[in-house]
């Protein structure tokens, strides 16, 4: 009974990742062929969808990561610190690539990959504080103790968040916004469609892998709880 | 198409399907390792 359980929630996440497969691939479509050009960008401005997604997740995963980490603090359950440990590994990786994107589009239209623009700085600073939150977790040997404390520095890294997003609003930044006012990059209606299924698809993903990447840690802890019954 | 708008899109697509293989395999490993206990 339990095997058939196994085989129906596998093959739930399999129908799951085909249906966001399938939204990414349409998105991704009506990203580059549907969607016009902005004025001033021009055709650039289809990079725009393929940067915000990673970026939201990100954020999304720190939040999950953060949110996560006080309720392990509250409820000492492992499976929050599991969940927890997930959402900033997500964090890095999204990180990683929206730092990444976002290099190869400042190059596009700045002419440098990077110019310490409070965006691309505030991120970076965000990125380091979670490769920081792991190495936290690697240098601390007692369970208990790793999760507590990484929940602990998780609330203090997580501020950077905030000050990532916010950063173009405090600081004079050549950043685009969303919008019509200066700078903003004046999306159409077309173009907000675009947007949405990109980042829909993006959010579609990000369910599935958070899904499997807490599996994981939740099988890992299997396996070593059982290594420390045969010791 | 500008090849920026190809190269990001080549990074997203290529981050997330690497990172699924990845934590799919991981799982895998994990379920067959949990099995021979």
């Amino acid at each position: 009974m339990q095997c058939i359980n196994v085989i129906v929630m596998e093959f739930r996440d399999d129908v799951y990742l085909g249906i966001a497969g399938v939204i990414v691939a349409l998105a991704a479509y009506f990203a580059l062929f549907i969607a016009p050009a902005e004025v001033t960008m021009g055709e650039l401005v289809r990079i725009f969808y393929f940067h915000l997604p990673p970026a939201i997740i990100t954020y999304l995963s720190l939040l999950v990561s953060v949110s996560t980490g006080l309720l392990y603090i509250r409820t000492k359950n492992y499976k929050y610190d599991a969940l927890s440990e997930s959402g900033a590994l997500l964090g890095l990786v999204y990180g990683l690539i929206t730092l990444i994107s976002g290099a190869i589009w400042a190059n596009a239209t700045w002419g440098v990959y990077w110019n310490w623009d409070p965006r691309e700085t505030t991120t970076l600073i965000l990125w380091f504080a979670y490769v920081g939150y792991f190495l936290l977790r690697m240098s601390i040997e007692n369970p208990e103790r790793r999760a507590s404390s990484a929940a602990v520095f998780n609330t203090l890294a997580f501020m950077t968040v905030p000050l990532s997003y916010l950063s173009f609003i405090l600081w004079p930044s050549l950043h685009p916004k969303l919008g019509d006012e200066a700078g903003g990059l004046g999306l159409t209606g077309t173009m907000v469609q675009a947007l949405v299924m990109n980042i829909m698809g993006g959010l579609f993903v990000f369910g599935y892998v958070l899904k499997k990447t807490y599996d994981r840690r939740m099988k890992l802890d299997e396996v070593q709880s059982r290594l420390m019954e045969e010791m | 198409m500008p090849a920026q708008v190809i190269q990001v899109l080549g990074l997203y697509l290529v981050g997330s399907i690497g990172y699924i293989a990845w934590v799919w395999k991981a799982n895998a490993d994990l379920d067959k390792k949990l099995e021979k206990e």
